[in-house]
């Protein structure tokens, strides 16, 4: 829709140019959702386009994922064979509610940013071992873990005028066997519970709870433990207030899907491959 | 900036703040719709460098030096593109105001997404088709037929419409440019129940740009209902243009009208209003117990048609015959429940909306988004103390009704905006507006108990209803009476009770929807007569065959109705159950579901009247033209209801002749004549029938002519 309050746009070509933030500024990234609501309180978008960050970068260590990378960039990544975690991106990014037509514009910064329990990116990314990389307003930088970037539902650690530079994924991930599972009260809709397990090659589990939660969760498991031993870790390290409560799912049934996804994982790691 | 629109080179810059929607829509590329502008239905999909998007997202800025393809580009050179012949063959579409985005949508689909068309069209919503021929269209199936001249009745014939809908072509509302226009954003309360003390207009004003402040106080005094009825007693007189009291979060308080949307909406914000806020009432059943907030204080039975202002009741129904409580008591089988049923939107794709002006000759022309112009023409003569013929309320294509157009949200506005500027003004609701401040199903608590005896003939039949019609009494009485009428009066029974009360509450108005109340009655009842029959071990099928009305029989619910005009025009019911049974009997299709999965099937039924009731009026006329064809002119509307196809069909047939020699002139109060509007199939069965002895006539007319 139309932001009529918007009187200029910003548009910065290196970080030198980034304009001091003032109240009444906004980062536009793909804009789908500033775009989708009314911003009446802003008056300045700074436009994240003409940094030309790279999207994509595979080095010897890392897959490095621009916060301006559009969903449909990173879907259409050419994964080396050895990525068995690779099918986790087609899979997290067919988890948007959104249309196709708005993974060509929506960003992966953009949807961690935006911090939604159902944020899938965030689940890809968390469950990956992403490490953000925030400019901050005062031209410092600092990195921190996807997972505990997101601290709630809409709440992240960006302090005011700070940025999402990049996302950076240790190919370490990436070659850990992964499963994936995901339920909405309705079909291809938002996700109400959205859960991962990887195994690395010593045989740790890492799960990741998102959707049904209003933050990422993550589980760490020395080895692959036993039904119960999952469930009683679920039940005791995720507090029912952690339990995100919306039109999309209750409480209840969201934790009752998260311990039933979570087994469903269990078992299919479980299976030597 | 330099932008390409279906090749053709623009250099138009758009505002820092706009999308590409409006930008392309003020460059005249009309068959970019508004549906959500949120980017979730598809309606203004484009295609920008040849990829779909929603252009109500995308920054318009961001299209410099790139090219956009609207369905207006799609086809080469004016031509037809293969998915819009695949759209018209299959008739993908009803109102059609999604069509466009759906096209270019399906148009980009590559072979994977068109295997899972549910994923790859889940930013594609269609109101009206439930996507059945939307899929046909993708399968290449064509749903149409021929018709020989005098053969069109019963046939499926395309929507005349058609090949203007899927150019993206096809006039709805807003799809029009006028000079000196100006726009109109309304400031909304923000409580549920308040007196407005006073309204600060000086800030608003100095907006620049901002050419008039609307209130209370510009408003005629006048009371009336958004409803719109043939008969106006069917609906309180609650509601005016502009109150000075709110009853809910989201009514109108004042308009701002202004060069633009933008000055419009500065000028809203910095209106200051001072309200006494006042104690709400939310919930029916607390709103008519003893003690609660009196939302239409000091309106009456006699004067404003509202039951019992006091205790918020605007319409009740009490009513029995025989004996209720003691046949309940000595039936084998009862059954009592509660069921409730939630608010719903239409989600009609085009919102709300209009456009105002007043002609050289001082004629106010009003042209929204309605289903109903004749009967908003009759409502604003009323209100502003303005002649019939100094008004012409008329609609081109509207996008999705439901029941929810059949009410004046916008005309009043747009009427009084215009007369105060003397400009063209315009209305357009956003999305957000139609949720909080149109109107919805009425959600309703029920309570049914029911009785049967041992071989399952009913014994007692009992409703009691409570149905919460929000703030205003729109068909607030209509509905309530509705919902208690065919849902009993369907199955013969000796002894039947109804309690119904439609309550004020301090939420968004309830209004007329499709089933007009059944659908919340009918699922009790339906319950009830299922649980009956398993607690007497009869088949659900059994059980409704020896209880449904038979042909003559009398179709009774108490009190007995007022009106004498519903009768047998034929009968199916027996058939309809057979064929259910039939039907539901055969194989059934293997869900691929594990055993924890508990299937099961279910039949209900119910009846509807074909029209509404106590009279209901149309006009229609037909002439021969010079060149043999013939010229029909409807007052009924076209949204999607396909009444503009029945409607040629009708007069071909009477004429003996063919479809295309039938031209269609409709929805315009301009054209002469009444209608009653379209709602309760009224547009086929009353205005239908007004085409079918018009059309007859002529032909009589011709027989005779060509004898002498």
């Amino acid at each position: 829709m139309d932001l009529n309050t918007i009187r200029e746009i910003a548009r910065p070509h290196t970080r030198a140019q980034l304009p001091v933030w003032t109240a009444g500024d906004a980062w536009l990234a793909g804009g789908t959702w500033l775009f989708s609501e009314p911003q009446v309180h802003l008056n300045r978008l700074i436009d994240l386009t003409d940094l030309k960050w790279p999207a994509l970068i595979v080095s010897d260590n890392h897959l490095r994922i621009a916060a301006t990378c559009t969903v449909a960039q990173l879907d259409a990544l050419a994964c080396a064979p050895d990525w068995i975690a690779a099918p986790l991106i087609g899979q997290c990014c067919r988890a948007f509610l959104a249309s196709f037509k708005i993974w060509k514009t929506a960003t992966v910064g953009g949807n961690i940013c935006m911090s939604l329990p159902a944020g899938p990116m965030i689940s890809l990314a968390s469950a990956l071992d992403g490490v953000c990389t925030i400019w901050r307003a005062d031209g410092s930088e600092y990195q921190i873990p996807v997972a505990d970037f997101v601290v709630g539902n809409r709440r992240n650690l960006l302090a005011s005028g700070d940025l999402l530079r990049q996302i950076d994924i240790p190919l370490t991930a990436l070659r850990r066997r992964s499963v994936f599972r995901q339920i909405s009260l309705t079909p291809v809709g938002r996700s109400a519970a959205l859960l991962i397990g990887t195994l690395d090659g010593d045989g740790a589990l890492s799960l990741t709870v998102t959707a049904s939660t209003v933050r990422p969760i993550k589980l760490s498991f020395a080895d692959l433990p036993g039904r119960e031993a999952l469930r009683s870790a679920i039940l005791q390290q995720i507090p029912e207030a952690v339990y995100h409560a919306d039109v999309h799912g209750r409480p209840m049934w969201r934790r009752h899907m998260t311990l039933r996804l979570a087994e469903e994982i269990r078992s299919e790691l479980a299976i030597d491959p | 900036m330099s932008i390409e629109i279906n090749g053709r080179t623009f250099a138009e810059t758009p505002g820092p703040g706009q999308c590409l929607r409006t930008f392309l829509r003020e460059l005249g590329h009309f068959g970019v719709k508004k549906g959500c502008d949120a980017g979730d239905c598809g309606a203004c999909t484009v295609l920008l460098d040849g990829e779909p998007v929603h252009s109500c997202v995308i920054p318009a800025f961001r299209a410099e030096g790139r090219a956009v393809t609207t369905i207006e580009g799609l086809g080469s050179e004016g031509g037809t593109h293969p998915l819009q012949q695949a759209f018209l063959d299959a008739q993908g579409f009803q109102c059609g105001f999604c069509t466009a985005g759906m096209i270019l949508t399906c148009a980009s689909l590559n072979q994977a997404q068109r295997q899972e068309l549910g994923v790859a069209l889940k930013g594609n919503i269609c109101r009206c088709t439930g996507y059945r021929s939307i899929q046909d269209a993708m399968d290449g199936k064509s749903n149409i037929e021929d018709a020989a001249a005098g053969g069109a009745f019963g046939r499926s014939l395309p929507a005349p419409a058609g090949p203007l809908v899927v150019r993206g072509a096809a006039p709805y509302t807003f799809d029009i440019a006028l000079d000196r226009l100006l726009h109109i954003k309304l400031l909304r309360s923000p409580h549920p129940h308040a007196r407005i003390i006073g309204i600060d207009k000086a800030a608003a004003l100095a907006v620049p740009g901002v050419h008039a402040v609307l209130t209370h106080e510009d408003a005629p005094k006048i009371l009336f209902s958004t409803a719109r009825h043939e008969k106006d007693w069917m609906d309180p007189d609650d509601t005016r243009v502009l109150d000075d009291t709110v009853r809910f979060i989201g009514q109108k308080v004042a308009a701002v009208v202004a060069e633009t949307e933008a000055a419009a909406e500065e000028g809203c914000r910095r209106l200051k209003v001072d309200y006494d806020i006042l104690p709400a009432a939310t919930d029916p059943a607390l709103a008519i117990a003893p003690g609660a907030p009196v939302i239409h204080g000091g309106k009456t039975a006699e004067i404003h048609r509202v039951s019992d202002a006091a205790r918020n009741v605007v319409a009740e129904k009490h009513g029995e015959f025989g004996d209720v409580a003691s046949a309940l008591a000595s039936s084998a089988a009862i059954y009592e429940g509660t069921f409730t049923t939630q608010r719903v939107q239409h989600a009609a794709l085009e919102t709300h909306g209009g456009l105002a002006w007043i002609d050289a000759g001082g004629l106010l022309n009003v042209r929204s988004s309605t289903q109903v112009p004749f009967l908003i023409r009759r409502s604003l003569a009323q209100i502003f103390d303005r002649p019939l013929d100094q008004i012409r309320v008329f609609c081109d294509r509207v996008g999705g009704g439901f029941g929810g157009k059949q009410e004046m949200f916008v005309e009043d506005i747009l009427a009084l905006a215009a007369i105060a500027t003397g400009r063209p003004v315009k209305l357009e609701f956003t999305r957000e507006e139609q949720f909080i401040a149109t109107s919805t199903r009425h959600p309703m608590r029920v309570t049914v108990k029911a009785g049967a005896d041992k071989q399952g003939m009913l014994t007692a039949l009992q409703l009691d209803v409570l149905s919460d019609t929000g703030a205003y009494g729109n068909h607030a009485g209509p509905v309530l009476f509705h919902a208690v009428s065919e849902c009993i009066s369907v199955y013969n029974c000796p002894n039947k009770k109804v309690d119904a009360v439609a309550a004020y509450t301090n939420t968004v108005p309830a209004g007329a929807f499709r089933g007009y109340g059944l659908p919340q009655t009918l699922f009790a009842v339906e319950a009830a007569i299922d649980e009956l029959a398993r607690q007497l071990g009869i088949d659900p099928f059994e059980i409704r065959r020896r209880n449904i009305v038979k042909p003559g029989d009398a179709m009774l619910s108490p009190p007995p109705s007022q009106y004498h005009d519903v009768f047998y025009g034929s009968y199916g019911l027996d058939q309809c159950l057979d064929l259910v049974e039939r039907a539901m009997s055969t194989a059934r299709p293997d869900y691929g579901l594990s055993d924890d999965w508990l299937v099961g099937d279910g039949v209900a039924l119910t009846m509807i009247d074909t029209v509404p009731p106590a009279g209901h009026l149309s006009d229609s006329t037909i002439t021969l033209r010079d060149d043999g064809g013939f010229e029909l002119t409807v007052g009924t509307a076209e949204f999607g209801n396909g009444t503009s196809t029945v409607h040629r069909q009708i007069a071909a047939t009477a004429l003996a002749t063919t479809v295309d020699r039938i031209s269609l002139r409709q929805s315009d109060t301009a054209l002469g004549g009444h209608d009653t509007g379209a709602y309760g199939s009224a547009g086929t069965f009353v205005a239908g029938r007004a085409t079918q002895a018009a059309a007859e006539q002529l032909a009589d007319g011709i027989k005779l002519w060509l004898r002498s």
